[in-house]
C-alpha cells in the first residue's frame, strides 16, 4: 500500500522525469555530436533552449531570500519577501523582513516603495521612481532578473553572453555582461533551475583591486 | 528739377538711410526692455526674471514607437550638444567626481547634523535600503563619504526641475532638454534646435516646448510676412497702375512710405541703444497713415491737371498738413510716456511720419498759385452727425456687455493658444515645475538676504511637511548663511553630538570604519574655519545657472527668489508667509496682468491727451461744431473697430491698441478730406483720393487678416473694418450738401 507521502513523491519524480526528459531531448536535438551523454553528467548545452522552457508563473506570489554581502557591512545582510510576475511583463519584489520595501519593475522604471521611518502627515509611505539604466551594474542586474522572468531573451542576449549547463534536472545559466565597462564591476550573473523552474539567482561584484567585493544572492521557493 | 531726379534723390536718400539704419541695428527680443518701468515690488521682480525662469528654457522630445533605451542612448547623444545644459531624465550622480565638488568639500554644513542617536539609525537604516540591491562603487564611495546624503540631497532639491516625472510611458518616450540661452534669444535658441533635430530620427520624433515655438514662429512669421506683404504689394501695385497709369507715379507712392520707415529707424539707432521688436513691429504698423500723403497729392494733381482749366481746385496741402501735425501729436505724445518701449515708438512714428510726407511733398511739388483762385467758388459740406452717433451707440452698447481688454502678458506672443495649451498639458503630464509662484527676500546686505531666506524656508519646510507645499528651490539649499555656517561648524565640534553618530554606528549593521572619510572630513571641519561663499558656487558650472536665478544684487541689496512646487493650499502659504516681513508672496500671472494693465492705462492716457491737443487744434482752425463731428465721426470707426474685435477676439491687446490708433489717424485723414469745403470738380477730386487712399489700407489689411498667426491677423482684421468704418462714416456724414 502506497502512503499519501509516497504517492506525493512519486507523482513529483514523475514531474521530474517528465521535464527532465523534455531537456535532454532538447539538448540532443541540438548537440547531437555531444551524443552519448549520460543524464547525470554536466553538459555545457545552448541557454535558449533552458530558457524557452523556462516558467514563471503569472500573478503568484513566491516566496524568496535575499542574503548579501558588501564592503561596507560586517556581516552578511538577509531580506525576505515575495516575488510577483505581472502579466504586463512586470516585475514585483515586495520585502517583508527585516523593513518593507516594495520594488516594482516595469519596463525600464523601478519604483520603490518604502515605509517612511518617521511620519508626519499623509501618506505612510514614499514613493521613487528610478528609470533603469543598463550602463549601471546594479540596473543591469535587475534587468536581467526581470528579463529572465519574463521570457524577454532578446534583452539578455542584448547585453550578456550566455553559458548554460544541465546536470540531471538541474541547469545553471551564467551571465556575462558584454559591455567592458560593465565588466570591471560585474563580473558574472548565475540563474539556477530546476526543470522549468527558476530557483536561485546570484550576482558576483568586484571592486577596483579585482577582488570579490561583494554579492547577492536571491533564493526562490517554486511555487507548488 | 525734373520728376526723374528728385526720384533718383529719394532713392539715394533711401539706400543712404539704409546704409546707415543696417549696421546699427541690434533688435532685442526681451519682452522686459519693452514693458513700462514697474511701478511695484513685484513688478520689478517679473520684468527683471521675465523669460529668465527654469520653464522658458525647456524643449520636450516626444519619441514615438521607441524603448526606454533607445531614449536614453539618444539622451547621452544629446547632452554631447553645444547649447544643451541637462538633458532628463538624469541618472543619478552616485559618483563623488560627478557632484560640484564645492558642495562635497562643505557638505557638512548644507545641513544641520543630527544630534540624536536615532536619526542616525534611521539615516544608516536608509542607507542598507539603498545597498539592498548590490550598490555600484560609486554609490559604495559615496556612502562611505556621506552617509547621510547631505550633497546629493541637496543638489537634487536645488537642481529639480521635474518634479515626479513620466519619462516612460510604454512606446511613447519622453526626454526633456534644458538650453543654455536665455529664452528670448531666438537666435540662440534656434542653433541648438538645429543641432538637436541633426541627432534625432527622421521619424516619429517630435520637439515641443516654448524655444522651439518661439523658433518655429519666428520663421513662420518671416514667411508670413514676406508672403503677405508680396501679395499686398502686388495687389497694391496693380491698383496704383489702374488708378495713375504712371510707372513714376507708383514707384513715387511706395518711396515715402520706404523713406518713412527707413528714417525711422535711423532715428532709432541713434537715440536708443537697444531696439525692441515690437517696437518696429508697431512701428511700422502706425507709419501705415503715411501712404495716403502721396495718394492724396497725386490724385489731386492728376485732376488739377486734368480740369486747371475748367474749374480751379481747392489746394491739398492744407488739409493735409492739417492731418500730418495732428498723426505727429498723437503719435508725438508717446515721448512723454516715460516708458522705453513708447519713447522708441514715439522716435520711430514721428522720424517715418515727417520723412515720409517730405519725401511725398518732393516727388509731388503743388502748384501754389492755384489757391488764390479757389476760396470764391468753394463751399462747405453739410455735415451729419446721424451715421456716426448710430456707430458709436451700436459699438458702445456691445462693448459694454463684453470684457474689453485681454491684459495676459501671453497675448503678447503670438504663438497659437490651442499650442499654448496643448503645451501646457504636456507640462502638467511630466510634472515640470509650475514657475507662477514665488516668493521673493530682499536683505540689505548679502548676508542680512541668505539670513531671511532661510526665516522664510523654516516656514516653506513645516508647510512640506504639512503637505501643504511639494517643495522649493532657494539659495539657502546650497549656500547657508555666515551665521548658520557657524552654527553647523560648532555643532559638529559638539561631543554629544559625534557621540551620537559613534554609538548610532556601532549599533547598525555597519563596519566601525564603513565611513572613514566622512568622519576624517568631520574632523577637519571642524578645525579648518573656511565657509562655503558665492563667489566658490558660481565658479561651478553645474549650478552656477541657478544660483544666478535665484540670488541678485539690486539697488536696494539683494534679493533672493524661492520657487515653489506643488502647492496644494495657496491660501495657507501666502497665510503662513504673510508672518515674515521680508518675504514677498509674487504670483506672476497677476503681476504680469497687473503690468500689461499699467501699460494700457498709459498708453490710453497718452493717447488722450494727444486727442486733447488734436481737438483744440482742430477747433482752433475749424470751430466747435465740425470738430464735433470729425470726432465723432473718427470715434464711431475706432469704436465699431474695438467692438468686433473684442467679439472676434478674446478683448483687445496691446496690438489691437495699436491698430485702433492707426484706425483713428486714417479716420481723421478721411473725415479732414470728405469735410473739407470743395467745389464740385473738387470733390469728385477727393472722394477719389480718399477711395484709394481707403482702398490701398483695406488691401493691405485685409490681406493681412487672412495670416494664419493671430497677431498679424488681429492686426490687419481690425486695421481693415476700422478703415472700411471711418471711409462710410466720412463719405456720408458729408457728402449731401457738396453734391449740391
Amino acid at each position: 500500500m502506497i502512503s499519501g507521502r509516497q504517492a506525493k513523491m512519486k507523482t513529483s519524480n514523475q514531474r521530474l522525469r517528465q521535464h527532465a526528459s523534455f531537456l535532454v531531448l532538447y539538448g540532443i536535438c541540438c548537440f547531437t555530436p555531444l551524443a552519448g551523454f549520460s543524464e547525470a553528467t554536466n553538459h555545457a548545452v545552448p541557454a535558449e533552449g533552458i530558457l524557452a522552457a523556462l516558467h514563471f508563473p503569472a500573478d503568484i506570489e513566491v516566496s524568496f531570500t535575499q542574503q548579501q554581502l558588501n564592503p561596507l557591512i560586517k556581516t552578511v545582510s538577509e531580506q525576505q519577501g515575495v516575488m510577483i510576475r505581472t502579466t504586463d511583463a512586470g516585475l514585483i519584489m515586495r520585502v517583508s523582513q527585516p523593513r518593507f520595501e516594495e520594488r516594482t519593475l516595469h519596463n525600464t522604471t523601478v519604483t520603490l516603495k518604502r515605509k517612511k521611518r518617521r511620519q508626519t502627515t499623509g501618506s505612510a509611505f514614499f514613493t521613487r521612481h528610478i528609470e533603469l539604466d543598463p550602463n549601471r551594474p546594479s540596473h543591469l542586474v535587475l534587468l536581467a532578473l526581470q528579463s529572465l522572468v519574463n521570457g524577454q531573451r532578446e534583452i539578455l542576449h542584448q547585453h550578456f553572453d550566455m553559458q548554460a549547463n544541465i546536470t540531471g534536472d538541474q541547469w545553471q545559466i551564467t551571465l556575462r555582461p558584454k559591455a567592458t565597462e560593465i565588466q570591471k564591476q560585474l563580473t558574472q550573473l548565475q540563474f539556477y533551475g530546476r526543470d522549468n523552474q527558476l530557483t536561485r539567482f546570484r550576482s558576483e561584484r568586484i571592486n577596483t583591486d579585482h577582488e570579490l567585493s561583494h554579492w547577492l544572492d536571491i533564493r526562490i521557493e517554486p511555487p507548488a | 528739377v525734373t520728376a526723374n531726379v528728385r526720384l533718383t534723390i529719394v532713392v539715394s536718400l533711401c539706400l543712404l538711410l539704409a546704409a546707415i539704419a543696417w549696421p546699427r541695428l541690434h533688435l532685442s527680443y526681451d519682452l522686459s526692455a519693452f514693458l513700462p518701468a514697474p511701478s511695484t515690488p513685484s513688478q520689478a521682480i517679473l520684468t527683471d526674471r521675465l523669460g529668465q525662469g527654469v520653464g522658458a528654457q525647456l524643449i520636450f522630445l516626444h519619441l514615438q514607437q521607441s524603448s526606454h533605451a533607445q531614449a536614453l542612448d539618444l539622451a547621452n547623444t544629446l547632452r554631447g550638444i553645444d547649447g544643451v545644459d541637462r538633458v532628463l531624465p538624469e541618472q543619478p550622480g552616485y559618483a563623488i567626481t560627478s557632484l560640484p565638488q564645492t558642495l562635497w568639500h562643505h557638505r557638512l554644513l548644507l545641513q544641520d547634523m543630527p544630534s540624536d542617536m536615532a536619526t542616525w539609525l534611521d539615516i544608516f537604516e536608509s542607507r542598507m535600503d539603498d545597498l539592498s540591491f548590490a550598490g555600484d562603487n560609486d554609490l559604495l564611495d559615496l556612502i562611505a563619504g556621506d552617509p547621510g546624503f547631505f550633497s546629493l540631497n541637496t543638489i537634487e532639491k536645488f537642481t529639480a526641475a521635474v518634479s515626479q516625472p513620466r519619462f516612460d510611458q510604454g512606446e511613447d518616450q519622453f526626454l526633456i532638454i534644458q538650453t543654455t540661452p536665455p529664452a528670448y534669444d531666438i537666435a540662440g535658441q534656434a542653433a541648438v534646435i538645429t543641432n538637436i533635430r541633426a541627432v534625432l530620427p527622421e521619424r516619429h520624433a517630435q520637439l515641443l516646448g516654448s524655444p522651439v515655438y518661439a523658433v518655429d514662429l519666428q520663421s513662420n512669421v518671416q514667411f508670413e510676412a514676406t508672403l503677405f506683404s508680396l501679395l499686398a504689394s502686388v495687389l497694391l501695385i496693380m491698383l496704383m497702375v489702374y488708378q495713375f497709369r504712371s510707372a513714376y507715379q507708383v514707384i513715387s507712392i511706395a518711396l515715402p512710405l520706404v523713406a518713412g520707415g527707413l528714417a525711422g529707424l535711423v532715428a532709432l539707432t541713434f537715440t536708443f541703444s537697444q531696439i525692441h521688436g515690437i517696437t518696429v513691429a508697431f512701428g511700422f504698423t502706425l507709419l501705415g497713415v503715411a501712404i495716403d500723403y502721396p495718394l492724396h497729392l497725386f490724385t489731386h494733381s492728376n485732376h488739377q491737371a486734368q480740369y486747371a482749366e475748367a474749374h480751379k481746385l481747392q489746394p491739398v496741402w492744407p488739409t493735409l498738413r492739417l492731418g500730418i501735425l495732428s498723426t505727429l501729436i498723437a503719435y508725438g505724445a508717446f515721448l512723454f510716456s516715460g516708458t522705453s518701449g513708447l519713447q522708441q515708438l514715439g522716435v520711430f512714428a514721428l522720424a517715418g511720419i515727417i520723412s515720409a510726407a517730405g519725401a511725398a511733398a518732393f516727388l509731388c511739388p503743388q502748384p501754389s498759385q492755384v489757391q488764390q483762385h479757389t476760396a470764391a467758388i468753394s463751399s462747405a459740406p453739410h455735415l451729419r452727425f446721424a451715421p456716426s452717433l448710430i456707430a458709436l451707440v451700436s459699438a458702445g452698447g456691445i462693448l459694454s456687455f463684453i470684457p474689453i481688454f485681454n491684459d495676459d502678458l501671453a497675448s503678447l506672443t503670438p504663438v497659437d493658444p490651442e499650442l499654448l495649451a496643448a503645451d501646457a498639458n504636456l507640462r502638467n503630464q511630466l510634472g515640470v515645475t509650475d514657475i507662477r509662484y514665488l516668493v521673493a527676500v530682499q536683505g540689505e546686505s548679502l548676508q542680512a538676504c541668505l539670513e531671511a531666506t532661510e526665516k522664510t524656508t523654516h516656514v516653506l519646510d513645516r508647510l512640506t511637511a504639512e503637505h501643504q507645499l511639494g517643495g522649493y528651490q532657494a539659495i539657502t539649499q546650497v549656500l547657508p548663511s555666515q551665521r548658520t555656517q557657524t552654527a553647523r561648524r560648532t555643532e559638529l565640534a559638539n561631543p554629544p553630538t559625534q557621540a551620537a553618530f559613534s554609538e548610532a554606528l556601532s549599533q547598525s549593521d555597519f563596519r566601525i570604519n564603513a565611513f572613514a572619510p566622512f568622519t576624517a572630513d568631520w574632523q577637519n571641519t571642524t578645525t579648518d574655519q573656511r565657509t562655503l561663499t558665492l563667489e566658490q558656487l558660481q565658479r561651478e558650472t553645474a549650478i552656477s545657472g541657478s544660483v544666478d536665478n535665484l540670488l541678485i544684487q539690486n539697488q536696494q541689496g539683494w534679493l533672493s527668489l524661492i520657487f515653489l512646487q506643488g502647492i496644494n493650499d495657496t491660501h495657507a502659504v501666502t497665510q503662513s508667509l504673510a508672518t515674515i516681513p521680508s518675504a514677498t508672496w509674487l504670483d506672476l500671472k497677476s503681476t504680469s496682468e497687473s503690468l500689461v494693465s499699467a501699460y494700457r492705462g498709459k498708453l490710453i492716457k497718452v493717447l488722450g491727451l494727444a486727442l486733447a491737443a488734436i481737438s483744440a487744434l482742430l477747433a482752433l482752425v475749424f470751430g466747435l461744431r465740425k470738430v464735433l463731428w470729425l470726432l465723432s465721426t473718427v470715434g464711431a470707426a475706432v469704436m465699431v473697430a474695438a467692438a468686433i474685435s473684442t467679439l472676434v477676439q478674446s478683448g483687445l491687446s496691446l496690438f489691437d491698441l495699436m491698430a485702433l490708433t492707426l484706425v483713428a489717424g486714417l479716420g481723421l485723414d478721411y473725415a479732414l478730406f470728405y469735410g473739407r469745403k470743395h467745389s464740385g470738380a473738387d470733390e469728385r477730386s477727393t472722394t477719389q483720393a480718399v477711395s484709394i487712399c481707403a482702398s490701398s489700407s483695406l488691401v493691405v489689411f485685409g490681406v493681412l487678416s487672412f495670416s494664419s498667426i493671430p497677431v498679424l491677423s488681429g492686426i490687419g482684421a481690425t486695421v481693415a473694418i476700422g478703415v472700411l468704418s471711418a471711409y462710410l462714416l466720412a463719405r456720408f456724414g458729408a457728402q449731401q450738401n457738396a453734391g449740391r
